[in-house]
């Protein structure tokens, strides 16, 4: 048992200046108002045994979230806390620090032994774990009463209560093993290998399925080939190939290839390149083949023939519908030289009518000029008689005047229309020539092509044309005997043909055999599968990752049952205990004791706890804040009670403890304690005067009071000793 | 440890598999001394973790197999 005997404290929190604490008295009282530093001298043991441990959210303590280790009015110094504590081996002493300067300043660690020897760092880590075997969260629940863990025992959710009851009676380590193996998922593990295996399964019995399906068709397709089932061996297949290879030759042969050689399958795995090799041998030697090169040449020289032909054909029968059109012209309306005859006559008309109009016009002018001058001469007498017979002749000069005016644009009148019809025909004329013409270029173009016809009949041909030459007889002549030549060579390709034809026959029923005996080979490998090495080592590697989940799930029974049996024990041990101290403490009328009883959650495999009323009732419901304070307090302390012996640490801490008790629930507690006090050193902090003033009354043990004050910014808290 | 010494005995009570169990549970142990739960979780699930290659690797070929 280790018994907390001193403690220095600088820099830790609120403390500035080093601070030393000597528990010499069974009972120790930090007394002062509530920011004095009372709870950090406690936390400071804490934070000396387990360091970063302490802070942070893992240690479920909402508080303790962005705590502040180093005092956060020092610039420089360190943070240094030493506890001693004091076994039958002798003084051991822990001290942590760390620097004030830096918030995730590294921590130096040394722990003395009793014989003066130092251990640093990891050592001194691991021995403070040996030594005292305690987690943060076991000293916090069993040996640091902790207002928020006691309540979380009651309210906060059943996992976080069974996880601390489980502390409270010492059984983490139980728990912290069956999380740890939990943690690993070996099961889900299983279940995902488990998942593939079945996956490989399926995939081969779908191959398997998908091969067999193949094979049944092109088994149906071997017999409509007239392949039976016994040629579907790999034996017949390479007999096949044999032949095929023969039969391939003996085309070469007959083709007049020099360069064929010969290839066989030696075994049936060549038959797929055999395959290809066939495909290419045939393709070749038919290509070099002379009657198909010759073929070949009639048909395109056929081809050309026909072209031309047809393009010569055309040309004629143009030229011969534009000479129709231009002679249907020259009957019709004449020739180019009768059309210009006639323009030449009609010119030479309008010519005489337009010298007949100047003649006319001059006449007129005369005769005009005749009368103006009569007009002149004769006497205003003779103007009223004719000088021809004398007889009276009233205005015979305007008489005259007026009908030879009449008579003149008459004449006029006849010749200009006359001049016009001539217009009018000359340009009728005029545009039958042009017709003409274009009629005559027409033909001219159709007798050119029809030339150049002529030209191509006699390249194609290779010969001379001459004028009385045929094109188009020379040309049905060459090309009856093209058609014959292509007949001659039509019948002596079609025997080779007929090879060739039966060597892409035997070609495709060897590959039908090939697909069916290939597909067989792999669905016989699939098959085989399950009996390969392979496999055998996918089911050795899930046998053993079975094996392992299901040791493992042993080894937690055996682990749940233990902590189980373990946890009965105890409470059974704490169970009058814990009843004692509620009764003593709580006084709760219509509680008249409280039972505690441990289950296995089904779920996690868990120790799961329960408290009842004596007469069997669930009390929870119906405490009060300071019921609740009680039971929490009650549980603790009788729980520490009974795990009395393995507990390590002969001291209890307790943080101000009667937060919602009432007077008489105080003066109960004090005695509660008193019990304590006789076996273990108690260590209270309390802000509580009425509390303090029981304990230094009613307790029997020696006891010691440090009193906190006058806390400032630059030296910490004012704290003095008074026994 | 007691709580060690508890489940030993109940695993040496076991009908099967006696040793290998007891085996396991020492290494289980071993790891908590030297790093908490979080160490019997890194062990296990590397025990595991190694029998899982050994099966993917025997898949993988398989795989190919097929």
């Amino acid at each position: 048992m280790f018994q907390l005997a001193r403690l220095k404290v600088s820099g830790f929190r609120g403390f500035v200046g080093e601070q030393e604490f000597v528990f010499d008295n069974p009972v120790v009282l930090l007394f002062g108002e509530n920011h004095q530093g009372k709870s950090s001298t406690l936390n400071a043991v804490e934070w000396c045994l387990f360091g970063d441990d302490c802070v942070g959210k893992k240690t479920g303590i909402r508080e303790r979230v962005g705590w502040e280790i180093a005092n956060r009015y020092m610039t420089q110094g360190d943070v240094v806390v030493t506890a001693e504590f004091d076994s039958p081996d002798g003084t051991y002493s822990v001290t942590r620090e760390q620097s004030v300067a830096r918030k995730r300043a590294e921590q130096k660690v040394t722990v003395t032994l009793p014989n003066k020897t130092r251990l640093h760092g990891d050592e001194a880590e691991g021995l403070i774990h040996k030594l005292f075997g305690y987690s943060f969260q076991d000293f916090m629940t069993t040996v640091y009463q902790h207002q928020e863990a006691i309540r979380a025992i009651l309210t906060q959710e059943p996992r976080d209560r069974n996880d601390a009851i489980d502390r409270l009676l010492g059984l983490s380590p139980y728990r912290e093993i069956l999380n740890g193996i939990t943690g690993a998922k070996l099961e889900g593990t299983l279940g995902v290998m488990g998942s593939k295996r079945e996956d490989f399964r399926r995939r081969c019995e779908q191959a398997i399925r998908t091969l067999s399906n193949l094979i049944n068709g092109e088994k149906a397709k071997a017999i409509s080939e007239g392949i039976t089932e016994g040629e579907m061996t790999e034996q017949s297949a390479l007999r096949r190939s044999k032949d095929i290879t023969e039969a391939v030759g003996s085309l070469a042969r007959e083709l007049g290839s020099t360069d064929f050689q010969v290839k066989v399958p030696a075994s049936f795995g060549e038959i797929a390149d055999f395959h290809e090799w066939v495909e290419t041998q045939t393709d070749r030697l038919w290509k070099q083949a002379p009657d198909v090169l010759k073929q070949q040449a009639l048909a395109t020289e056929q081809a050309k023939l026909v072209r031309i032909k047809g393009d010569y054909e055309g040309a004629m029968a143009d030229e011969a519908a534009k000479q129709t059109d231009r002679d249907d012209f020259v009957r019709k309306f004449g020739d180019e030289v009768t059309l210009a005859k006639a323009a030449v006559a009609t010119k030479h008309s309008i010519v005489q009518l337009e010298d007949q109009m100047r003649k006319t016009n001059a006449k007129a002018s005369l005769v005009r000029e005749a009368i103006q001058y009569l007009k002149g001469i004769a006497r205003e007498a003779d103007k009223s008689r004719c000088p021809l017979c004398g007889a009276d002749a009233p205005d015979l000069l305007s008489h005259l005047d007026a009908e030879w005016k009449e008579q003149i644009k008459g004449e006029v009148q006849g010749l200009e229309q006359q001049k016009a019809e001539c217009g009018a025909k000359l340009k009728e004329t005029e545009v039958l020539v042009e017709e003409f013409k274009t009629l005559e270029r027409k033909l001219r173009i159709c007798v050119a092509r029809r030339e150049t016809g002529v030209s191509q009949v006699a390249a194609a041909l290779g010969r001379k044309i001459e004028k009385e030459d045929d094109p188009l007889a020379l040309l049905r002549m060459r090309l009856q005997k093209i058609e014959s030549e292509l007949e001659l060579t039509r019948q002596a390709i079609g025997k080779k043909r007929e090879k060739i034809s039966d060597i892409y026959n035997q070609r495709r029923r060897l590959r039908i055999i090939h697909e069916i005996l290939s597909h067989e080979q792999k669905r016989g490998a699939i098959e085989r599968i399950w009996k390969s090495s392979e496999f055998t080592g996918l089911e050795q590697a899930l046998d053993e990752a079975s094996q392992l989940v299901e040791d493992m799930k042993a080894i937690r029974s055996a682990l749940a049952e233990a902590s189980r049996e373990e946890a009965e024990a105890k409470i059974q041990a704490a169970g009058a205990a814990l009843d004692k101290y509620f009764c003593c403490i709580a006084k709760h009328p219509a509680i008249p004791g409280l039972m505690m009883e441990v289950t296995e959650d089904r779920r996690s495999g868990l120790n799961s706890y329960g408290f009842k009323s004596k007469d069997g009732s669930d009390p929870t419901p119906i405490l009060s804040q300071g019921d609740l304070n009680c039971l929490a307090l009650s549980l603790f302390l009788g729980l520490s009670e009974a795990t009395g012996e393995s507990q390590r640490f002969s001291f209890l801490m307790l943080d101000d403890p009667t937060q919602s008790l009432g007077s008489e629930m105080k003066r109960d507690l004090v005695k509660a304690l008193e019990d304590i006090a006789s076996c273990r050193r108690l260590i209270i902090a309390t802000p509580d005067t009425e509390f303090k003033d029981s304990l230094m009354t009613n307790i029997t043990k020696s006891k010691v009071v440090y009193n906190f004050d006058g806390w400032t910014e630059g030296s910490g808290p004012e704290v003095t000793r008074a026994n | 440890m007691a709580h060690s010494e508890k489940v030993l005995g109940k695993i040496n009570a076991m009908e099967q598999r006696c040793d290998e169990r007891r085996t396991l549970w020492q290494a289980v142990t071993e790891s908590f001394v030297k790093e908490g739960a979080d160490g019997i979780t890194m062990e296990l699930a590397k025990e595991m973790g190694a029998i899982q290659d050994r099966f993917d690797t025997a898949l993988g070929k398989l795989d190919a197999m097929l």
